[in-house]
């Protein structure tokens, strides 16, 4: 579990950054006017050309790979709840580098948030292998 | 706000899927345990080559796209609490198709969190 949670804090810390990254690569593009063929082409192309997304892409593939790890060792369900511990850190980092305002709603929301995550973690069960998983459904 | 949620419950069920199909995956390959590089690198060749995983991958792509439209549309205190409706859906879904056991507290821990999210929901100032 100590592992596992672990490379949850760094995978968490890797997307929190890729999407400050990202947010304010977005911020440059600006908001997409509508959903013609014509301008989401121009969306994305000026997404591809914006050097903060790339950055966000590269720092959402260290997520990734982390969090394949994470996903070979834990259950979905106390996995990916963890990912809400990236809630507190881009509020923070959303108020000290975008200036984006956090209000007392917004903070008790993430303050929820948090303990939620705090009695998650506590509910680590070893996950099973193949062997003794039932993987008869199809997904 | 009507269209920024609605791409952003599109983007969250894209995710909550992808991280059911990489896990069962995972689970055909089992835990990694040994981090040299030489045996990294081979895990994640097979990871990459396992079709759960790489259905997965696939729509976790579609995820992102969605993720950068509603990253131009809002505020990122507000969007990415957001996600945390993927809770709810990946603990149904582990439920159901993974077989894992919810136990009392998880339950709780999962509503807490939907609360907070609600909280954050309702902070949305109009852009």
């Amino acid at each position: 579990m100590r592992r596992a949670l672990a490379f949850v804090l760094a995978a968490t810390i890797c997307g929190c950054a890729g999407n400050l990254c990202l947010r304010q690569g977005m911020i440059a593009v600006g908001a997409l006017p509508g959903a013609a063929p014509a301008e989401l082409l121009a969306f994305f192309a000026a997404a591809a050309a914006n050097p903060w997304i790339w950055l966000g892409i590269a720092l959402e593939i260290a997520y990734s790979l982390l969090w394949l790890a994470v996903l070979s060792w834990s259950e979905i369900s106390w996995a990916v709840p963890m990912n809400a511990l990236e809630y507190a850190l881009a509020a923070a980092a959303a108020y000290a580098l975008l200036g984006e305002p956090v209000g007392p709603l917004r903070l008790a929301g993430i303050a929820l948030i948090c303990g939620g995550v705090a009695l998650l973690s506590g509910s680590w069960v070893q996950a099973g292998t193949a062997a003794d998983v039932s993987l008869t459904h199809r997904i | 706000m009507i269209a920024t949620t609605c791409i952003l419950v599109l983007s969250v069920a894209c995710s909550a899927y992808g991280n059911v199909l990489t896990r069962r995956g995972l689970t055909q390959l089992g835990p990694l345990e040994d981090f040299r590089l030489r045996h990294l690198l081979r895990y994640g060749w097979t990871a990459v080559r396992n079709k759960y995983v790489l259905r997965g991958v696939a729509v976790n792509f579609g995820q992102f796209l969605t993720w950068l439209i509603v990253l131009s549309w809002a505020e990122l205190s507000w969007a990415l609490p957001m996600n945390a409706l993927e809770y709810l859906i990946v603990t149904f879904l582990g439920w159901k198709l993974l077989g894992e056991r919810i136990e009392p507290r998880r339950l709780a821990g999962i509503g807490l969190v939907s609360v907070g999210v609600l909280l954050t929901m309702l902070s949305w100032k109009a852009r």
